[in-house]
């Protein structure tokens, strides 16, 4: 026996209890992976966050730009009104949704899942130029009210802060449904019936079990969205208006009408602290527990 | 501490329930088949059966969480078969307790009486003895997830009988308990079922369980009661082979009358054994029947003690239980008969291979008619 076997169990370090040695051979398969994201996503962010401050020169002009001049404020509060409504708009069309999932058996249920994911298997541009398409002056729905004899001459709805709300819902969807769903598929269904039994009628069973016991698949699935939302470009900037400028196309625009590289780094910087301070805010006050519990 | 010490007690007692005709089919099956029963104020009775018997779908029914196809269900001579569950006032304690992961134990025992619109301070009074009864005063601040699963047993105990309901349902309450805490509880459940005077209709598949607690037993077996007596009777004369053989272990055989009179009957078995009882319940000669013998019922004799019954025969093998040894002993005639003997350590046991003599009472020979196995 060598002096390294006999040490062996006092100086085993947290990593080694962590990880026995089957499981750090396992690790080297997640070598490619973690290299791969350090190439293309690290040391580009890394850069990002250096040029907010060096380009075109150092300092940190460009955030006290972004806090003190009135524009960027209220980019900053639109996009984040806009994710809000977003987010609950979301939430409502999405938890009863998720219900019907979790109550189905079969078929209905396979057929109900492949629903949801139906978007999933579509390029966000293809579902946001369908969205163009079906509320364009001439679209679907100009065409509809107009056969209906409710208005005259189309309505403006493409290029209005109303599509981009309806073009975002529809494509953050699944984001708030599928979390929802898979805390409500583990919900024992006694604890209904138990509620039911002790006299608890359909609807107060609901508003003090159900949704109560629900509410980590909603905190996961509000979070999902609602970080989505802030940083969604290609949908507000195709169905938008020129006045619903979003964080997003604010940076694009630095950067390819201005080539103001060290400026838009900068908004996207701040960008990443003010979601990071918002998950963190939320995992302090909801219990990140919870959150995590309703993405298992 | 019966329940009216207290002074905010209801003062509800158990209730008589009665089921009549009561029935369910299901798309492809006949989960139960018009069955009726009564249960007495106070009594305990438990619905025994095999998982499948329909007695799982019989609570249901009661609880209001399956409608009947046919039949009605009466709790204190009101016909309940209508109402929603919520408005039935019955306790119910599921097997996996179901309490509400996401409240206190105070919370949970609370709840059947905020959603009774009670006033603040009685609730917390009636929490608080409910809690004492099942001794898990000092708790109420826990969450579910933090309690033993005898503890959570508990908890959902209280909350089913915190209302005082006039009927409280038990779905395998134990089943998920070890042994030893299981025996533990069933002592609790029946003092506390004694101290409220309550009314506890209870499922078990555990047929040890049904005998300690119960005042009757029902045997349930495809969807109807078999039959309905209590522990002893159900045991030493259950009415049918399915409850004999359901209710501990017994050796069955098959034959027919060979000879009968007022007080005794000879049955011959296929194989030619002549086994001699005494409670004919009227059948004649030539009758096709069913015996059934208690392992423990026979003793092995000595080379010239005396027997209603004697057999000969050979042990084939000895297994050993701890507290008794299970004998198989193939008689000269051919059956194989199974043997139950107390460990007694005196160095009297037989071996296996070791010829004996095999005895038993006339009271011990259980007869039923021949029925079509189904």
């Amino acid at each position: 026996m060598t002096g390294r076997d006999l040490a062996a169990p006092m100086v085993l370090s947290s990593w080694e209890r962590r990880f026995p040695a089957e499981g750090r051979a396992r690790l080297l398969l997640l070598l490619p992976a973690l290299g791969f994201l350090l190439l293309v996503f690290a040391y580009p962010l890394w850069s990002i966050v250096v040029r907010s401050v060096t380009d075109p020169q150092p300092g940190f002009g460009h955030y006290v730009q972004i806090a003190t001049v009135d524009v960027y404020l209220r980019v900053f509060s639109s996009t984040f009104s806009l994710a809000l409504t977003v987010t609950l708009a979301t939430f409502v069309l999405g938890y009863p949704v998720a219900y019907a999932l979790a109550r189905s058996r079969g078929l209905l249920q396979a057929i109900l899942v492949m629903l949801v994911l139906l978007p999933f298997w579509t390029s966000l541009l293809v579902r946001t130029y369908a969205w163009m398409v079906i509320l364009g002056r001439y679209g679907v729905v100009n065409k509809t009210l107009m056969a209906l004899g409710l208005t005259d001459e189309p309505i403006r709805l493409l290029h209005t802060g109303l599509a981009t709300h309806i073009g975002m819902v529809h494509i953050l969807l699944p984001f708030m449904i599928l979390p929802i769903w898979s805390v409500m598929a583990r919900i024992d269904p006694a604890l209904l019936m138990a509620a039911r039994s002790l006299g608890a009628s359909q609807l107060s069973a609901f508003v003090r079990v159900y949704f109560p016991l629900t509410l980590p698949g909603v905190l996961a699935g509000g979070l999902f969205v609602f970080i989505l939302a802030l940083g969604f470009y290609i949908t507000p900037a195709l169905l938008g208006g020129p006045s619903d400028l979003t964080i997003s196309m604010l940076i694009a625009q630095q950067v390819s009408e201005l080539l103001a590289w060290g400026f838009a780094s900068a908004l996207a910087v701040t960008l990443l602290v003010v979601t990071l301070v918002v998950i963190l805010l939320a995992g302090r006050l909801l219990g990140t527990e919870k959150i995590w519990e309703g993405l298992k | 501490m019966a329940a009216a010490e207290l002074p905010t007690a209801l003062g509800r007692r158990g209730a008589p329930v009665r089921l009549e005709g009561l029935s369910k089919v299901f798309a492809d099956a006949v989960a139960v088949a018009d069955l009726s029963l009564e249960v007495g104020a106070g009594e305990f009775l438990t619905l025994l059966g095999p998982s499948g018997s329909g007695k799982s779908t019989t609570l249901l029914m009661i609880a209001g969480f399956l409608v009947p196809t046919r039949g009605e269900i009466f709790i204190g001579g009101v016909p309940i078969t209508r109402k929603p569950p919520h408005e039935r006032d019955i306790g119910v304690v599921f097997q996996s307790y179901a309490l509400f992961p996401h409240l206190t134990v105070f919370d949970n025992v609370a709840f059947p009486l905020k959603m009774r619109n009670l006033p603040a301070a009685q609730i917390a009074q009636r929490v608080a003895y409910a809690l004492d009864l099942i001794r898990l005063e000092g708790l109420g601040r826990r969450y579910p997830h933090q309690l033993s699963g005898g503890q959570q047993q508990r908890v959902a105990l209280a909350r089913a009988m915190v209302f005082e309901p006039p009927l409280l349902l038990m779905d395998e309450p134990l089943g998920a308990l070890d042994r030893k805490l299981r025996e533990a509880m069933q002592l609790e459940l029946k003092r506390l079922q004694r101290t409220l005077s309550l009314t506890v209709i209870y499922v078990t598949h555990d047929q040890e369980e049904a005998l300690t607690m119960s005042d009757r037993v029902a045997v349930m077996n495809r969807g109807r009661i078999e039959q309905v007596a209590s522990p002893e009777e159900i045991y030493e004369r259950p009415r049918t082979p399915f409850v004999a053989d359901f209710l501990g272990e017994s050796n069955s055989l098959g034959g027919t009358i060979a000879r009968a009179d007022a007080s005794r009957f000879v049955v011959r078995t296929s194989a030619g054994l002549e086994v001699v009882g005494c409670e004919g319940h009227g059948m004649t000669e030539g009758h096709e029947v069913n015996l059934a013998i208690r392992p423990e019922q026979i003793v092995f004799l000595g080379p010239d003690e005396r027997s209603d019954n004697v057999a000969e025969g050979v042990v084939e093998d000895a297994v050993y239980l701890g507290e008794a040894v299970r004998y198989l002993v193939r008689l000269k005639s051919g059956e194989l008969l199974c043997v139950k003997r107390q460990n007694r350590r005196d160095g009297t046991d037989p071996k296996a291979g070791q010829p004996v003599r095999l005895g038993w009472s006339t009271d011990a020979v259980i007869l039923h008619p021949a029925r079509q196995q189904q």
